[in-house]
């Protein structure tokens, strides 16, 4: 079997650094990490034939019938986990997932993306993503009953004495780097407990993985300090959400598409349309980039969180940030979408505001003008009269907004974008069968 | 004006031509040989004044001019040349040229040459003008380079390195590529007089290849010169591809790598040291600016690197121990190809010859890797499919029965046998091509064919790039280059564009079919065991079977024995075909069961001698057989019935469908004959039919509805001659007289039945006496003859019959099988309630009593068209389609996918168009009808859809219909649902025309039409409105 450079370097390095358990990465079409262990006996074959496995009873892979497929580890990918917890060493791999009859499977999350990136590539595009992370630590992974409790009091960029958070942070940084994902930032966030990670740029399918990673490596490192780090988009009513800012650019070779010098904030008219596409695409979009009930109480509940469809410079409630970049610096142009929480999939997350900003330049679509007011402090009249409409207010709004998506159908795929729907509206349901605390707190005496 | 300036004029300013096609096409432009030759003789004058010669005069009395490509072009680089030798004076040109006009010596032959040259390339007219003192190459006795001693390899390397001597920079680079460009201009001149250059082309490439290995070597000296004085590195350079085999053409990138060795030489163990490597790749750096980097002195060509370890990621130079570590672990299938060509072109001598003694093995045990023939085969697949449609057609090199295919297929083969037969370890196409037909992996004749084939295409090759001296495989688009390259190309004859066309597109038919064949034969022989044929064992067979997609090759090789053992005419026959048969029933879906199809066929018309003749004789049909055997299940099957259908597929009109009234007549003279006992007359008639249809669907030849309505033709004829047999057999004199129609419902009645569907049928009969039926029990009779013909209709005495369900009937199984038509006015009069017509919308008589079955319609139309549809009606249409939904759809069919009860599928399609004809229908005379698109087209057209849900509607219902026929067509069963095994799907795609390979494609594109056209169905239909959604403002647009 002829190996490529990649593949030698995977077996090299597994050879030379003794690796006993490598492990096989892959996704779920809701962003949940699944793994596989194979012993380096077993590398080689991976490389070669794949590993079989069975995915009924993977979410969203397929149905029971069909359920043969192969990973395929890209050996790209390839990564020593530095964990403390693992006593022996273990590398990991991210998969492709594919048919027996050789074909992608329509279910891999990760073709999805991929997929839609060689869409971008057909009009001379690449595409680069710089999330920035948020999450909260807490005290302890179970409830017990009650509300979680954070690791701390601080605030924004508080400096916290011998605090939980900063240990945190250095040792999750010392680990993201270690596994070569690069940090640009970090800091506390404004929530009690809640930090902020921020990733240094990377093409889109590296950070889709790199965020799967992150998360993972993220609720490790917790476990060991002995807290609980959680990246539920609302955990706690009373404080801000967890987003994930992400700023998005399209690179044409080595030029940066939405840099213009001179332009208006040097946005190229590829930039604004971009933008366009994002803003005129948000609604059925929100689905997949603000997936659980969860996600529109953090939409909803104020503290800067992008209720509202329309852009701006220095607009911190916008959805669409052009945020300041050093001037002439034509590589770090970009635009910041401040709609993602923390728990999307970032394959498929990735891949819808990708299509929606593609279409908007390929359909030229005009941007709106500029929202430079605090959208949150006009009135309903205000922001109907200027054309601002307003992101889905429930998962339920959301989904079935998706559901006429043409746009997400076609990024998706027929099958996942049917698998999700149903999976979403069963959430839905099932979130609506409740009986809430709010509900016999406030009724229970009175009726 | 200066020579070059005068050349730029005419080049550029010139307008084109105007082109006589007729003139052209008969040989011989007569306007040429009254004007050209008289400009060109103007300019030949005019370089007589200027030099003092008598060209002019000499050329005429030669006849030079006629014989030229291009006798203008040839006088005017004449004139430039003359121009520049007036300017410069060079010693002794003056005197050859002299000596050329009249007939001395030192003038030998230089006319001719010299106007053959300018004639043809301007880039070798540059060169003359650049310096003229060349001219001088061009005189002398008989060919001037080939055949003689200058050519061998070892003299052409020193004519180079002389010509270089101790030079440094710029002048040797100008001296290396002038000494060069003198040796092509002697081999130019040579080859363009040779009186049949398919002959000497093997030799011109040998020159060509030796010319560029010796300008290696010159420019390595020049790079050593300057950069190692010393000489401290020891560098080999290896050529691969076309140089390496010895088979260049004038201008091509030179593929090589780099070898080098330690300070102890060539046998070395220690690798070089750092600086020694830099200085080695400093070397290599310059020796590629020597030859084709930009200097007063035009480049030569490109030499490429790009074929050494890890390609142009990898360090430029290696040591043999690197290669050979490389090669063992690293390189990937094609890397072997190229290996197969390689050789030690220059440098240090003894460690080439090392490198060719520890790498060469590599290339013969290659094929031992896993998929190593189906990679290569998929690589030039991809070259092919990489092509611009536009350029496909005429690039002689890389397109289809081009240069390429011929060095492919011997390539292959050799590395396919090369591991144990050294006899064809060769390099050279040629060479290889003679050695496998000498040693049997190819017929001979096929060998030789090939070669000739080779040869043309070469000196068509080699005429495209002597006029510009650039590397090109492109035939020109213009006429005039057209008629230029045909003049060079051929030298007597005529020498048209006509003709050139012609002879290519032979050529390269010729070569197609060869490269499809040459893989196949073999195995033939293998499998007849005929040992003085081939070589190939009968393991050797099998694994290249299975190399091309056959699963068991073991069976397939037993079929192929069959088929082509022995001696009798049918075997000598299929040998013949089988080698294509082979190629084309492995791209099908399902090449073993295409096998034995046509192993079955084979025997069942072993002695039709209009069979065997049709094999031989028509490429064409065996093609389509293939595409028929290995798709479709269902046609083969019944071709094993029919087998004399085969010779539809040679006459595209009889794969037409029947007129319906002469296969009604058909049918009834059938029964006129047979009577009672027609019935498997009237089975075989119907089956003929249904095969022709399935083999003008499954070769693309029709389009779904007029399938459906063939299929439709078909059943309604088959019925009403099955009803007129079972008459004549059962109504006995006594019988009174009576009147019996059949009257279909669901999709037989709406005229679009697929290849599988039961006939939903309600009888009616009407008694000429009432009275006197009562008397003789009719009744009781008439249900003897439905019951009969029921049975009758769907015995299945190996071919389908139709299987008639009569529980649509009023009152469904509890009702009378028969009734009269007055009983169907009474039972429908109790009806309240006008969704309950729904059923009848698509009821149509298809059989029997003509008079009664209007009489029928009569009476139902108003039932079915009412003028009214209260809105309770609507409503309860609606619940019976929503509660249908949920009970109907079978356990464990996903509702996505289902093609008939599905979201989407053919019920929410029908229903809603039956919902507008329910309710419009007696207003739009269009919507009378029961066939579901006729009845859409006309909602569409009154404005009762609009246009773009009439187009969503229509496409679902279409792709699910063809879906449904395509599973049928493939493996003779009904499927459900959208195919959820990959080989079914992918046979679906190919049924409705999709690429090879588009089976997710297919999948992708029914679940989207199918959600599209739900959506329409709930609006349309359910009338669902946008109620769920919160703020319903938010779905504005901005």
């Amino acid at each position: 079997m002829a190996m490529s450079k990649q593949q030698e370097f995977v077996l090299r390095t597994v050879e030379d650094r003794d690796v006993r358990f490598i492990r096989l990465w892959f996704s779920d079409v809701l962003g949940q990490l699944k793994s596989v262990a194979i012993v380096p006996a077993e590398l080689e074959g991976a490389f070669g034939e794949g590993i079989g496995f069975d995915g009924s009873s993977v979410e969203g892979f397929s149905r029971v019938f069909e359920s043969d497929m192969v990973l395929r580890p890209d050996p790209a990918t390839f990564s020593l986990l530095p964990w403390r917890g693992e006593k022996e060493p273990t590398a990991r791999m991210f998969c492709d997932i594919h048919l027996p009859d050789g074909g992608s499977a329509p279910a891999d999350p990760r073709h999805v993306l991929k997929r839609t990136l060689e869409r971008a590539a057909e009009a001379g595009f690449s595409f680069y993503v710089h999330p920035e992370i948020e999450f909260y630590l807490f005290e302890s992974g179970d409830l017990a009953g009650g509300e979680p409790v954070p690791v701390d009091t601080a605030g924004y960029f508080d400096h916290v004495n011998g605090g939980t958070a900063n240990d945190f942070r250095r040792d999750a940084v010392q680990t993201l780097e270690a596994m070569g994902i690069s940090v640009e930032f970090s800091h506390h966030e404004a929530g009690p407990g809640q930090n902020e990670i921020d990733l240094r740029y990377a093409d889109a399918l590296t950070m889709a993985d790199n965020v799967m990673t992150f998360r993972a490596m993220v609720k490790e490192v917790a476990v060991e300090q002995d807290v609980y780090a959680s990246f539920m988009p609302k955990p706690l009513s009373d404080q801000p959400g967890s987003g994930m800012h992400t700023h998005v650019s399209l690179f044409e070779g080595e030029t940066n598409a939405f840099y213009e010098p001179g332009a208006e904030y040097q946005l190229s008219e590829v930039g604004r349309r971009f933008i366009a596409g994002l803003l005129h695409y948000a609604p059925e979009i929100s689905a997949v980039t603000n997936q659980h009930v969860n996600s529109y109480k953090r939409l909803w509940s104020g503290h800067e969180a992008p209720s509202y469809i329309c852009w701006g410079h220095r607009n911190r409630s916008a959805l669409v940030r052009v945020p300041q970049y050093k001037s002439g610096k034509a590589s770090s142009a970009r635009i910041e979408y401040r709609g993602m929480d923390s728990a999307i999939n970032p394959y498929l997350a990735y891949a819808v505001v990708l299509a929606a900003g593609l279409k908007g330049i390929e359909d030229e679509l005009p941007l709106p003008p500029e929202a430079e007011d605090d959208v949150w402090s006009l009135t309903d009249g205000e922001r109907r009269a200027m054309g601002i409409r307003a992101v889905p207010r429930s998962l339920d709004h959301a989904v079935s907004l998706m559901e006429d998506s043409e746009l997400v159908a076609e990024t998706l795929g027929e099958e996942v974008f049917d698998y999700f729907l149903r999976n979403k509206q069963a959430e839905w349901a099932a979130y609506r069968d409740q009986v809430t605390p709010f509900e016999l707190n406030r009724l229970y005496r009175t009726l | 004006m200066t020579g070059s300036q005068r050349g730029r004029t005419r080049r550029d300013g010139r307008p084109h031509r105007p082109v006589r096609l007729g003139a052209a096409g008969r040989g011989g432009d007569p306007s040429r040989s009254a004007t050209r030759p008289s400009r060109a003789r103007t300019f030949l004058r005019e370089a007589d004044a200027l030099l003092g010669t008598t060209l002019d005069a000499a050329a005429d009395e030669q006849g030079l001019l006629g014989t030229l490509a291009d006798a203008e072009a040839a006088a005017l680089g004449l004139l430039r040349l003359a121009e520049a030798v007036a300017a410069e004076n060079p010693p002794g040109v003056r005197e050859a040229l002299a000596a050329a006009g009249t007939s001395a010596p030192e003038g030998l032959g230089l006319l001719p040459r010299l106007l053959q040259v300018t004639g043809a390339s301007d880039a070798l007219t540059d060169h003359l003008v650049r310096h003229p003192e060349s001219v001088l190459r061009l005189v002398g006795h008989g060919p001037l380079l080939l055949h003689g001693g200058a050519s061998a390899p070892e003299a052409l390397r020193a004519a180079l390195v002389a010509a270089v001597g101790d030079l440094i920079g710029e002048d040797a680079v100008t001296a290396l590529r002038r000494s060069y460009r003198d040796h092509v201009l002697e081999l130019v001149a040579d080859d363009l007089l040779a009186p049949e250059p398919v002959e000497i082309v093997d030799e011109v490439s040998r020159v060509l290849s030796d010319l560029a290995a010796a300008a290696i070597e010159a420019g390595l000296t020049i790079a050593r010169a300057e950069l190692d004085p010393a000489g401290a590195v020891g560098i080999a350079v290896i050529a691969m591809g076309k140089c390496g085999a010895g088979e260049l053409n004038y201008v091509s990138d030179v593929d090589v790598v780099y070898v080098h060795a330690g300070a102890g030489g060539p046998h070395d163990p220690e690798p070089p040291g750092e600086e020694a490597t830099r200085t080695a790749e400093s070397m290599v750096a310059r020796l590629t600016e020597i030859i084709g980097g930009p200097a007063a002195e035009p480049a030569l060509w490109e030499l490429d690197a790009a074929l050494r370890p890890e390609g142009r990621a990898g360090r430029l130079l290696r040591t043999v121990d690197e290669f050979e570590a490389y090669y063992t672990a690293v390189a990937e299938s094609w890397e072997f190809q190229a290996l197969l060509k390689a050789r030690p072109v220059a440098g240090d001598a003894e460690l080439g010859r090392l490198w060719a003694e520890r790498t060469a093995h590599f290339v013969w045990e290659a094929n031992r890797r896993e998929g190593f023939v189906e990679g290569v085969r998929a690589m030039r697949r991809r070259v092919v499919d990489l092509l611009p449609a536009q350029e496909a057609a005429r690039q002689i090199k890389l397109g289809i029965g081009g240069l390429r295919d011929v060095e492919f297929s011997a390539q292959l083969l050799q590395l396919v046998h090369g591991e144990l037969d050294e006899a064809i370890r060769v390099r050279g196409t040629l060479e290889a091509l003679a050695a496998l037909g000498e040693r049997g992996y190819i017929a001979r004749e096929d060998a030789a064919g090939l070669a000739e084939c080779y040869r043309f295409l070469r000196v068509v090759e080699h005429r495209l790039q002597i006029p510009r001296l650039l590397r090109t495989a492109l035939l020109p688009e213009t006429e005039e280059r057209q008629r230029l390259l045909a003049r060079t190309v051929f030298r007597s004859g005529e020498r048209t564009p006509v003709r050139l066309t012609q002879r290519l597109a032979d050529v390269r038919r010729r070569v197609r079919v060869y490269h499809e064949q040459i893989f196949y034969r073999p195995i033939l022989d293998a499998a007849s065991r005929d040992t003085v044929l081939t070589s190939l064992t009968e393991a050797e067979a099998r694994a290249r079977l299975a190399a091309f997609g056959f699963q068991d090759p073991k069976t397939a090789l037993g079929h192929i024995h069959a088929l082509s053992a022995g001696v009798s005419r049918a075997a000598v026959i299929h040998r013949q075909v089988l080698p294509a048969m082979l190629g084309w029933l492995a791209r099908g879906v399902d090449p073993d069961a295409g096998l034995l199809a046509f192993r079955q066929l084979g025997e069942s018309l072993r002695d039709s001698s209009w069979y065997l003749r049709l094999l031989r004789d028509s490429g064409s049909t065996v093609h389509s057989l293939a595409g028929v055997l290995s798709l479709s299940a269902y046609t083969t099957g019944l071709l094993q019935f029919r087998p004399d259908a085969v010779a539809w597929l040679d006459d595209p009109d009889r794969l037409l469908p029947r007129e319906a009234d002469a296969l009604r007549t058909e049918a009834l003279r059938l029964v006129g004959r047979h009577g009672g006992r027609a019935g498997p007359s009237l089975r075989g008639l119907y089956s003929r039919e249904l095969l022709r249809t399935a083999l003008a669907d499954v070769l693309g030849q029709q389009d779904l509805p007029s399938s459906a309505a063939a299929l439709s033709t078909a059943a309604d004829v088959y019925l009403d001659a099955v009803l007129a047999s079972v008459r004549a057999e059962l109504d006995g004199p006594e019988t009174p007289d009576y009147e019996f129609a059949v009257i279909a419902m669901g999709r037989l009645g709406g005229a679009e039945i697929g290849y599988f569907s039961d006939a939903d049928v309600m009888y009616c009969y009407r008694p000429a006496d009432p009275e006197a039926a009562k008397a003789a029990g009719l009744a009781g009779h008439v249900k003897k003859v439905a019951l009969a013909l029921a049975k009758e209709a769907s015995r299945a005495d190996r071919l389908p019959g139709i299987e008639a369900d009569s529980d649509l009937r009023p009152e469904g199984r509890s009702g009378p099988l028969v009734r009269t038509l007055d009983s169907y006015a009474a039972y429908y009069a109790k009806w309240s309630e006008p969704w309950e017509a729904q059923a009848l919308l698509r009821a149509r008589p298809v059989a029997g009593s003509r008079e009664l079955g209007d009489d029928f319609t009569q009476l139902i139309d108003p039932l079915r068209y009412p003028e009214e549809v209260p809105e309770s009606s609507v409503r309860q249409m609606r619940r019976l389609k929503a509660r249908m939904e949920s009970e109907r759809l079978p356990r464990g069919a996903d509702r996505k996918t289902h093609l008939k009860l599905g979201h989407g599928g053919l019920s929410d399609v029908e229903w809603t168009v039956q919902l507008i004809q329910l309710r419009y229908g007696h207003a739009v005379p269009g919507l009378r009808t029961t066939s579901t698109l006729p009845a859409l087209d006309s909602a569409i057209l009154h404005g009762l859809v609009g246009p773009e849900d009439g187009r969503v509607l229509r496409e679902a219902w279409m792709l699910a219909s063809g879906l449904r026929s395509a599973a049928m067509l493939y493996r003779g069963r009904t499927a459900a649902s959208l195919p959820v095994d990959r080989t079914e799907l992918e046979a679906c795609a190919r049924l409705l025309g999709y690429e090879p390979g588009s089976a997710q494609r297919l999948a992708e594109d029914y679940r989207a039409a199918a959600r599209h056209a739900r959506k329409v169905v709930e609006r349309l239909f359910f009338g669902f409105e946008a109620d769920e959604i919160e703020d319903p403002w938010a779905r504005e647009a901005f």
